[in-house]
């Protein structure tokens, strides 16, 4: 028996099952024997209505990003200029004959926010004590209910000492999480200090006037909603049923493939998936540097620029761009580095289009078009396209605030998905390499990745 | 298909409310009416401050010799006044550490929001509420084309120039301008536009005051 089935992880249940070589081939996929099972470290098994309340809270993020979308292409972020209190007001308490003109955009982020928080508190919560005994669960019951205690008294030195926390807090989730990757309390934990982090981000923000934290806030809130996304997705029956499915559609490909004397580094997807949805965030960072400088419309017309291929960027060309440009709104005259941003983002736009095609491309070839993953992949195609529509209208709208808003949400939407594709790739498209040992073990190998280490070819 | 159809439902919801706040949100019928339409507004309706060309130039007068002397001579408290929507005037020129006063006389709340790129200028915002009381600002670095902005309603903006001398001057909507109190001398004269002339390139000019009032013709073409 080779290796690495001395360490053998049951996809249904999402947790290591340290079993012997032996009754292994006892099981067959998609008996359900474990599925109900708790694995040893303590991850519990399938609760619907927790997997509705975190599909509750990725659909409410997902909101929260919409509103900071129309923040922000309203440009409407400082419109409320005190924080944590509005006007002066408790924020719960000011008056609704006041939310006029930005103020409406930016108080409904701040009140939409403060339910995400709550909703990623209560999931946190919920997460934390499926999944631990002992003291360990009332030391994270305690701490969080006195983070959201602290997080009223609503002063900025607390506000700045609660994200100095949140930052450990979330590097030693992402810790905790790369030992043990189904311990969904480290998710539910990282994802409260993300939001904690968030907030005190998005009010320093508004009353240290620094539009480089706006970059990093709207930098994190993507990161927030994939995570999001992640733990709806991790408290699914995904683990217990559908990725029985994955597998099974993917040992015919499997076979083919390795008649077809296919190398398992011909096999690109694993590592395709993540880099290609790195790379949207990547790209999600650029435009949000954009947004926040007000540099949408550094080149006004698409898909040319100025005209041309490639713009001039001298000194005395943008002189000019600036004398044509009409000022609507108080935005300042545009400089040759916005332009280059600009330009770096199409380029990057065109070569995520063409990542994510190889991916669906790929994942046809790999395992059929019938497999998840290629379906999955081709939604993601069509997502990007979509984006990249949207991207042209924003220009063509002369930056529209809805217009550009729906290429926040579309955004947003394929680095979720982009996300959710990497993660399942990366727990079932394994099984194409090693499929036919696998197929008669009957166990999958997640979190293994094919090395002489591991035995897997 | 439960499922699917809770989805719908609440992806309507959240499209229903994106149309709610972009076309009845931004605007309110207690404010200004000829903002009522913020597209309507980007297309176009709102373009007064643009034109005509040659109006709302700033210039200033400069001779090294001279205007160290008088630095104190002019210090006035100047005003901006929030009305309809707007600031008033466009282009304020002040010199440098002059208060500002920031009126509000429209029934709606605004922020004052100066965004100053010179070191040594500081950033604020501050709220003010309907007829609230004036509030004082100043700029102790020369800047020009320091820009004022009102976040609430995202067409307000207005510049204030900077300047340590006592001799500028803006031009009216005809661009005529009148520099009063220059002594007798030789001066440049520099002139910014914000499209014409812009910070990187002013159009300069020499001129001779000589016991009475001098007239000196400008003109300023956009590239």
């Amino acid at each position: 028996m080779s290796r690495w089935t001395g360490a053998l992880f049951d996809l249904r249940g999402f947790a290591p099952l340290r079993t012997s070589s032996d009754n292994a081939t006892d099981r067959t996929l998609g008996s359900g024997r474990y599925a109900q099972q708790t694995g040893p470290d303590g991850a519990s098994a399938f609760s619907p209505w927790l997997h509705r309340f975190a599909i509750l809270t990725a659909i409410s993020t997902f909101g929260l990003i919409i509103i900071g979308g129309l923040v922000t292409s309203h440009g409407a972020g400082m419109a409320v200029p005190d924080w944590p209190n509005t006007y002066g007001y408790n924020m719960f308490a000011f008056p609704f004959s006041k939310w006029v003109g930005g103020i409406l955009y930016e108080h409904s982020h701040r009140l939409i926010a403060t339910f995400v928080g709550l909703l990623t508190a209560v999931l946190a919560l919920w997460l934390w004590l499926r999944e631990t005994r002992g003291k360990g669960r009332w030391l994270g019951v305690g701490a969080i209910v006195m983070v959201l205690g602290l997080m009223g008294i609503r002063a900025l030195p607390i506000y700045i000492t609660l994200a100095c926390l949140a930052l450990l807090v979330g590097a030693f989730s992402l810790y905790q999480i790369s030992r043990n990757f189904s311990a969904l309390r480290w998710w539910g934990a990282l994802a409260f200090a993300a939001v904690i982090l968030q907030g005190v981000l998005g009010g320093l923000r508004v009353v240290w006037l620094k539009d480089q934290i706006g970059i990093l806030h709207a930098a994190l809130a993507q990161m927030f909603f994939a995570l999001t996304c992640l733990i709806a997705l991790f408290t699914s029956r995904w683990r217990q049923e559908r990725t029985t499915l994955f597998v099974r559609a993917a040992i015919p490909a499997a076979k083919r493939a390795r008649t077809e004397s296919c190398a398992p580094a011909q096999n690109v997807l694993a590592w395709l998936l993540p880099v290609t949805a790195f790379l949207i965030f990547a790209q999600l960072i650029l435009g949000a540097t954009i947004r926040h400088q007000h540099a949408g419309l550094a080149i006004p017309d698409f898909p040319l620029a100025y005209g041309k291929f490639w713009p001039s960027m001298d000194t005395e060309s943008v002189v000019q761009y600036n004398q044509r440009r009409q000022e609507i709104t108080a935005v300042g005259p545009i400089t040759a580095l916005q332009i280059g941003m600009q330009m770096a983002h199409r380029m990057m736009a065109l070569l995520i289009c063409g990542a994510v095609a190889f991916c669906a491309w790929s994942a046809r070839r790999q395992v059929g078009a019938s497999h998840p993953i290629s379906k999955l992949t081709l939604a993601w195609f069509g997502l990007i396209l979509t984006q990249a529509l949207l991207g042209a209208a924003t220009i063509w709208s002369n930056k529209a605030a809805d217009v550009a808003t729906a290429h926040v949400m579309v955004g947003a939407l394929a680095l979720a998905l982009g996300a959710i594709v990497s993660i399942i790739g990366s727990r079932s498209l394994v099984w194409v390499w090693g499929a036919p040992a696998v197929e008669a073990q009957a166990v999958s190998t997640f979190g293994l990745q094919p090395s002489p280490d591991t035995g897997l070819k | 298909m439960k499922r699917f159809s809770a989805l719908m439902i609440v992806a309507c919801g959240c499209l229903l409310s994106i149309v709610v706040l972009q076309f009845n949100g931004f605007n309110p019928a207690d404010e200004v009416s000829f903002h009522r339409n913020y597209r309507g507004f980007e297309l176009g309706q709102k373009l007064s401050r643009q034109l005509p060309f040659n109006s709302y130039q700033f210039l200033s007068v400069r001779n090294n010799s001279i205007y160290l002397a008088t630095l104190t001579a002019l210090r006035l408290i100047t005003k901006i006044d929030q009305k309809g929507c707007e600031y008033q005037p466009y282009i304020l020129a002040v010199q440098t550490g002059q208060k500002i006063l920031v009126k509000n006389s429209d029934p709606v709340l605004h922020n004052i929001h100066p965004t100053p790129a010179a070191p040594g200028n500081k950033e604020e915002n501050r709220a003010q509420m309907p007829n609230g009381p004036d509030l004082p600002f100043s700029f102790p670095s020369p800047e020009t084309f320091l820009r004022i902005k009102c976040d609430v309603h995202p067409w307000m903006f207005a510049y204030v120039c900077v300047v340590d001398s006592p001799y500028i001057g803006v031009t009216d909507k005809d661009g005529k301008y009148t520099i009063k109190n220059v002594p007798d001398g030789k001066y440049t004269m520099e002139f910014y536009h914000r499209k014409a002339a812009p910070l990187s390139a002013p159009v300069t000019a020499e001129v001779e005051v000589k016991g009475g009032a001098v007239t000196k013709d400008i003109a300023l073409e956009a590239k």
